[in-house]
C-alpha cells in the first residue's frame, strides 16, 4: 500500500516537472538576451574559418587562456575541451607553471542599480542640496484657498445647506463656503469635488462635512485649508500644500497632511483614519500618531480597526488606485535601474571642520543630478503609459503644482550643480542641548552659486546674509534667518555670524578641533571604507552620565550610533552601528559573537520568515532579566530554590543548563489552515531536558486537575532514527510535536513538518543554500553572524493569495490581478546582527530602492489587506 | 577586399544559419532545461551554453541528422550540470514554487507546498546520481522518449535503459518517502521517524 502510495506521488510530482513551463516573459526576455549574445559573439569572432574544429585548434588557444585574453566562449569550450583531453590537460599545466600569471582583470567600476534612501529623505536632500532654498522659495507651494469647491461628479442626492435651506448640487457647480454651511450627501450618494488647492475629495453617503474659507484658514497658520467632517466617509487626495498643511477636523480628532492620500471615517463611535499614501498627522485626545501608507488608527477603543480595502470599498476610484500604484512601481523600478547614483565618497575636507563640540554628524550625497535625470525620466515613461499618461492629465496637467514641481526640478539641479559631492550637517552641542545645525558643502562654481543665491534673494526677497570672501565680516547677522559664508570653494551656512566665526578658525588652521576626537576618527574611517548616507551620533556626549536606567540596563557605555546607507554593487546596504567605550555588557551582552548556526538547518528555503540568535548563556541571561525587573540577583536564585522545594524541578540546572545558544523561529509552509511554524533550540542535554518537560506535564495536569479541567497529555512515537513527542492541551486541542536531532529540539504544529525538517536538512535543501537567501546576504568580511532576520512574504502570501482568490467567487480578476503583483514588488530581505567585543552591527540589503518602495510599501500593503479579503471569502466558502 | 567580401559572406551564412536553428529549437532547449533545473536563470544559462558551443564549433558541427536530439541531449546534459554545480555551491533555487502556487489554484495550499518540495527533492536527486541514469530518467519522464528512442539515442540496448530506469526510480521514491508521507497524511511518520 505504502509502495503504491509512493509511486502514485512520484509519478505525480514527475508529471508536474514535465508540465513545468518558463512563464512566457521570462521565456521572451531568455531567448532575446540570448540571441543578442550569439548574435555579438558572431560579430566579434567573424569569419567562419575560426571555428574551432580539433585538438590542435584547442592546444592553440591555452596560451591565450592562460594569460586570460580568451573571450568568455572560447575558454568555456576549452575547459569543455581539456576535460575531455589528457594531452590538452597536459599542456595547460604546463603552460601554467611554465610561467605567466593570469592577468587580475581590473574589477569594474560597480553601476549603482539600486536608489538611496526613500523619496522623502531625498526630497530633505534636496532642500539642503538645493541650498537653503528652504527660505527662499517658500512661496513656491503656497496655495490660495478661498474655501471654495468645484462640484465634478454627483451620483444620487447631494446638497449644500444654507441659511435659507437645502439645494441640490449638481456637476459644475461651485460653491463658496461663505455662503454654504455644509455640503451633504444622500442615501446611496455620493460627490466628488476638487478644493482651490487642488486636493479632490470623494464623498460617501449620509456624509456633511463644511471647508473653512481662507480667513480661518490664517488662524491656524499660513496657507493652511481645513476640512471639517461632521459625520461619515471621506476620501482625500490632498494635493502638495508647500509651506502649510491641509486639515481634517472631525469630532475627536484633527488630522494634518501634506500631498496624500487617506480616508477619514466619523461616526458616533468615534473617527477612523486610514493612510493610502503619504503620511498623515492624527491628533486626538492627548494622543498623537504618525501613519504611514497601510496604517490605521481610532480614535475610541469602541471603534475596531477594519481592512483599508474595506474602508474605502464604497470609492468609485478604488481600483483606479489600486492600478495606478502598481504601474507606477513597475515604472518607478525601472528608472531606479536606469539611473547612475554617485559612487561612495573615500575623502572629505568637510569632516576636519566640522564644529568641535559636534555630536550629530549627518552627511548626505549630492544627488541632484540623478533626481533631475529621474524626474525627466519619469515625465518620458508618463507620456508612454496610457494609465499613466491618463492620471497625470486629470490630475496635474495645468496645475500649479505641476509647475511648481518644474520649477524645483529646475533650480535643484542649477543649485546642486554648483555643489560638490556632498553636503554635511553638524550639529554641535551647547550647554547640554543640541544646537542648530552648520551646513557645510564644497562648491564647483562658487561664483555661479553666489550669483544664483542673489537672484533668489532679490527676486523672492529671503532674509539671508551672504558673505564672500576669506575674511568674515563680522557683522550684526540679527534680523536675518540665514548666513551663508561663501569663502573659496567652500560653503558654510549658520543661524548666526557667530556660529561661523567658530568654523572660521578651523578654515584658518586647516581643520577644526574636532579632529582628534573619538568621534571624529569613526567618522574618518567611515569616510576610508567609503561613505554613502551617514547619519552618526555621539552617545556618550548626548547621554548624560547619571541615568540609572541605563546602568540597570548595562548600556550606560553606550559611544556612538552611527547609521550609513550605501550603494554596493547591485544592492543596496544598510548598516547600523552601536558602540560601546568598554566590552559590552547587561542587555547589550546577550547576543553572543558570529558562529555558525546549526539551527537554519532546519528551516527550508521555502520559509517564508525565519529569524535565528545565539545568545550567550541562557542562565546568565535569565538572571540579568530578573535582575534589570527589579529582583537582585540573590533573589533570583532564592526564587529558583523556592521553585525546587515546590515542584522539584531545578530551573538552573534542569532547563536552562539544558539549553545551548541557539534559537531559531521560522514559518515555514503553507500558512493555512494552520501556519507552519517551527521552532529550534540548541541543546546540550536532551535527555535532562525531556525529562523536565515531562515533569512540568505532570505538575501542570496536578493543578489542572484540582482546577477540574483535563490538562495535557505528552505521548511518544518511536520512529526508526528518531523518538518524536507530542503534547496536546485536551482543553484547547492544540499540539505541539518536537524531536531532539543531533543536539537540537526541533519543533513544530505538526509531525509532518517536522519530518519535513529533517529531511530537507539532509538533501541541503535549506534556507542557508537557498538561491534567495543567499542573493539577500549583505557582502562584508564575515563568515557568520550573532543573528539574522529574513523574510519572502512575497514569494509565499502573492501567490498564496492568487490560488484562494481562485477558490473564491466573490473576487474579480482584476483584484486578484493586482494582488498577484505582490510577489513581483516584494523582494526578499535579510537583515543580520554581528555582536563584536565593544559593539553590535546591524546590517540590511535591499535589492529593490526608494522609487519603487514608497509606492511599493502601498502596494504590499494592499496586497495584505486583499490578501486578508481572500482568506475571508474562502474560508467562508470552504466552511460553508 | 574580396577577401573581406568572402568573410563577410562566410559569416552572413554562419549567422544565417545559426538563426535557423536558434529559431527552430531554442524553446524546445530552454523547456528542457527549465523543466530539469526549475529556474528561469539557469533555463537561460543553458540555453546561452548549448548554442555558444555550437557558434564556436560551427552552426552544422555535430548536429548530424537529427539537430533536435542533439540540442535536446546537450541541453539534458548541459541543465543536469547546473544542478550538479549548485549542490557543490549548496545553493538550490527556489523558483519553482512560484509558477507551481500560481497555476494550479484547484490545490489546497498545503498539498502545493508539499508537491513543490517533491518537485525539489528529484531535482535535487537527480543531481546526484550517475550522468547517464540522470539524463535517461530526464529523456524518459520529463521530455516523453520511448525506451526505444533512448537506447537508439545513447547506443544501447533497450533492456539496459529498463534496467536504468527500474532502479532510478526506486532511488527516488526513497528520496521523497519523507515528503509523500507527509503529503499523503501530516498525521504519518515517514521514513525518518
Amino acid at each position: 500500500m505504502r509502495e503504491k502510495n509512493l509511486d502514485r506521488i512520484l509519478d505525480q510530482a514527475i508529471d508536474e516537472i514535465a508540465q513545468d513551463r518558463m512563464a512566457p516573459a521570462a521565456e521572451k526576455t531568455a531567448v532575446d538576451q540570448v540571441w543578442a549574445r550569439l548574435s555579438q559573439e558572431l560579430v566579434e569572432d567573424g569569419p567562419a574559418n575560426q571555428k574551432i574544429l580539433g585538438h590542435e585548434d584547442f592546444e592553440a588557444l591555452i596560451p591565450a587562456f592562460v594569460k586570460g585574453e580568451l573571450s568568455g566562449a572560447k575558454a568555456m569550450l576549452l575547459q569543455d575541451h581539456v576535460g575531455e583531453c589528457v594531452p590538452c590537460r597536459r599542456a595547460l599545466k604546463n603552460a601554467r607553471t611554465g610561467g605567466g600569471r593570469k592577468p587580475v582583470v581590473a574589477a569594474r567600476a560597480p553601476r549603482s542599480a539600486a536608489a538611496v534612501w526613500g523619496w522623502r529623505v531625498a526630497a530633505a536632500a534636496i532642500v539642503v542640496v538645493a541650498l537653503i532654498g528652504l527660505d527662499i522659495k517658500t512661496d513656491l507651494f503656497t496655495i490660495q484657498a478661498e474655501g471654495l469647491i468645484q462640484i465634478e461628479r454627483v451620483q444620487g442626492k447631494v446638497f449644500q445647506v444654507t441659511d435659507q435651506g437645502t439645494e441640490p448640487i449638481r456637476e459644475g457647480d461651485e460653491l463658496s463656503f461663505d455662503q454654504v454651511q455644509a455640503l451633504r450627501t444622500g442615501k446611496d450618494s455620493n460627490v466628488m469635488f476638487r478644493m482651490s488647492d487642488d486636493s479632490f475629495v470623494e464623498v460617501d453617503e449620509r456624509t456633511e462635512l463644511t471647508i473653512y474659507n481662507k480667513k480661518k484658514f490664517w488662524q491656524r497658520g499660513r496657507g493652511d485649508g481645513l476640512i471639517n467632517l461632521r459625520r461619515g466617509s471621506i476620501i482625500v487626495e490632498a494635493s502638495p500644500q508647500g509651506s502649510g498643511h491641509l486639515f481634517v477636523e472631525t469630532a475627536d480628532a484633527e488630522i494634518t497632511v501634506t500631498g496624500t492620500v487617506f480616508a477619514v471615517n466619523s461616526g458616533v463611535k468615534g473617527s477612523r483614519v486610514s493612510v493610502i499614501e503619504g503620511s498623515v498627522e492624527v491628533d486626538h485626545g492627548r494622543k498623537r500618531d504618525s501613519l504611514r501608507p497601510g496604517e490605521q488608527t481610532t480614535t475610541t477603543r469602541l471603534l475596531g480597526h477594519t481592512t483599508i480595502e474595506d474602508e474605502i470599498s464604497w470609492s468609485r476610484n478604488k481600483l483606479r488606485h489600486l492600478s495606478l500604484l502598481a504601474e507606477a512601481t513597475r515604472v518607478a523600478r525601472e528608472i531606479e535601474l536606469a539611473l547612475d547614483w554617485p559612487g561612495l565618497r573615500y575623502e572629505t575636507t568637510l569632516l576636519d571642520l566640522a564644529p568641535a563640540d559636534t555630536v550629530v554628524y549627518i552627511a548626505i550625497p549630492n544627488i541632484s543630478e540623478q533626481i533631475g535625470e529621474g524626474y525627466e525620466m519619469l515625465q518620458s515613461k508618463i507620456s508612454e503609459n496610457e494609465l499613466l499618461s491618463n492620471w497625470w492629465t486629470d490630475e496635474m496637467s495645468g496645475t500649479e503644482a505641476e509647475t511648481s514641481i518644474a520649477t524645483f526640478m529646475e533650480d535643484l539641479r542649477a543649485y546642486g550643480a554648483a555643489i560638490g559631492d556632498e553636503v554635511v550637517l553638524a550639529l554641535p552641542q551647547r550647554n547640554g542641548e543640541v544646537s542648530d545645525p552648520v551646513i557645510m558643502a564644497e562648491l564647483r562654481d562658487p561664483k555661479g552659486f553666489s550669483a544664483m543665491v542673489q537672484a533668489d534673494m532679490e527676486e523672492h526677497g529671503a532674509k539671508i546674509m551672504l558673505i564672500e570672501g576669506d575674511t568674515l565680516v563680522t557683522q550684526a547677522s540679527s534680523g536675518y534667518e540665514m548666513v551663508l559664508w561663501v569663502r573659496g570653494d567652500i560653503l558654510v551656512a549658520a543661524n548666526d555670524v557667530e556660529r561661523l566665526a567658530e568654523i572660521a578658525v578651523g578654515l584658518d588652521a586647516g581643520r577644526s578641533a574636532f579632529h582628534g576626537s573619538t568621534f571624529h576618527s569613526k567618522l574618518e574611517q567611515l569616510y576610508s571604507d567609503g561613505a554613502g548616507w551617514i547619519i552618526a551620533a555621539d552617545l556618550s556626549t548626548l547621554i548624560p552620565d547619571d541615568q540609572q536606567e541605563l546602568e540597570t540596563l548595562g548600556l550606560a557605555g553606550l559611544q556612538h550610533i552611527i547609521a550609513e546607507r550605501k550603494v554596493k554593487g547591485e544592492q543596496t546596504e544598510n548598516r547600523l552601528v552601536v558602540t560601546f567605550d568598554q566590552p559590552r555588557e547587561g542587555l547589550a551582552s546577550w547576543l553572543a559573537e558570529p558562529a555558525p548556526m546549526g539551527a537554519l538547518d532546519f528551516v527550508s528555503g521555502n520559509a517564508s520568515f525565519a529569524a535565528a540568535f545565539l545568545m550567550r548563556d541562557p542562565s546568565l541571561v535569565v538572571e540579568e532579566l530578573f535582575a534589570m525587573a527589579g529582583s537582585s540577583a540573590g533573589s533570583f536564585g532564592s526564587g529558583i530554590e523556592e521553585f525546587k522545594a515546590e515542584t522539584g524541578i531545578d530551573l538552573q540546572d534542569d532547563f536552562l543548563a539544558a539549553l545551548g545558544g541557539e534559537f531559531a523561529i521560522a514559518f515555514d509552509g503553507p500558512i493555512v489552515p494552520v501556519p507552519s511554524w517551527k521552532l529550534i533550540l540548541e541543546v546540550y542535554d536532551s535527555a535532562r531536558l525531556q525529562a523536565t518537560f515531562e515533569q512540568m506535564v505532570d505538575l501542570i495536569n496536578e493543578q489542572a486537575a484540582e482546577a477540574g479541567i483535563k490538562g495535557l497529555e505528552m505521548r511518544e512515537h518511536g520512529g526508526r532514527r528518531n523518538t518524536f513527542y507530542e503534547i496536546t492541551s485536551l482543553d484547547v486541542g492544540l499540539s505541539v510535536h518536537y524531536t531532539y536531532v543531533d543536539g537540537y529540539m526541533v519543533a513544530g504544529s505538526s509531525i509532518g513538518l517536522i519530518n519535513r525538517a529533517l529531511a530537507n536538512r539532509r538533501n541541503g535543501i535549506t534556507l542557508v543554500n537557498s538561491g534567495r537567501f543567499q542573493r539577500a546576504l549583505p557582502a562584508d568580511a564575515q563568515v557568520h553572524f550573532s543573528a539574522v532576520v529574513y523574510q519572502d512574504l512575497g514569494s509565499v502570501l502573492g501567490p498564496l493569495a492568487r490560488t484562494l482568490g481562485a477558490m473564491t467567487q466573490n473576487f474579480s480578476q482584476d483584484q486578484q490581478a493586482i494582488l498577484g503583483q505582490f510577489a513581483e514588488n516584494v523582494d526578499p530581505s535579510v537583515t543580520v546582527a554581528y555582536g563584536e567585543l565593544d559593539r553590535i552591527v546591524f546590517v540590511n540589503t535591499q535589492q529593490g530602492g526608494i522609487l519603487s518602495s514608497t509606492l511599493g510599501s502601498f502596494l504590499r500593503f494592499n496586497s495584505l489587506v486583499g490578501m486578508q479579503e481572500l482568506l475571508t471569502h474562502a474560508a467562508g466558502e470552504l466552511g460553508g | 577586399m574580396q577577401l573581406a567580401m568572402q568573410e563577410n559572406a562566410a559569416t552572413e551564412t554562419t549567422a544565417s544559419s545559426l538563426e535557423d536553428v536558434f529559431r527552430e529549437h531554442r524553446q524546445r532547449v530552454l523547456h528542457a532545461a527549465f523543466r530539469i533545473t526549475g529556474s528561469n536563470d539557469d533555463a537561460q544559462d543553458v540555453l546561452q551554453t548549448v548554442f555558444l558551443r555550437l557558434v564556436r564549433r560551427g552552426a552544422d558541427a555535430g548536429l548530424s541528422d537529427n539537430p533536435g536530439s542533439y540540442l535536446h541531449r546537450a541541453a539534458i546534459n548541459a541543465a543536469l550540470d547546473i544542478v550538479r554545480s549548485r549542490q557543490a555551491a549548496k545553493a538550490t533555487p527556489l523558483e519553482p514554487l512560484e509558477p507551481v502556487l500560481a497555476s494550479a489554484p484547484e490545490k489546497t495550499p498545503d498539498r502545493v507546498q508539499g508537491s513543490s518540495e517533491i518537485r525539489a527533492v528529484i531535482r535535487e536527486a537527480l543531481g546526484k546520481m550517475s550522468p547517464r541514469a540522470a539524463e535517461v530518467f530526464a529523456l524518459r519522464y520529463f521530455e516523453g522518449y520511448g525506451n526505444n528512442e533512448i537506447a537508439k539515442l545513447l547506443g544501447t540496448s533497450r533492456s539496459t535503459i529498463n534496467v536504468i530506469l527500474h532502479r532510478t526510480r526506486n532511488k527516488l521514491r526513497d528520496e521523497i518517502a519523507p515528503y509523500a508521507d507527509y503529503d499523503s497524511n501530516p498525521k504519518r511518520f515517514g521514513d525518518e521517524s
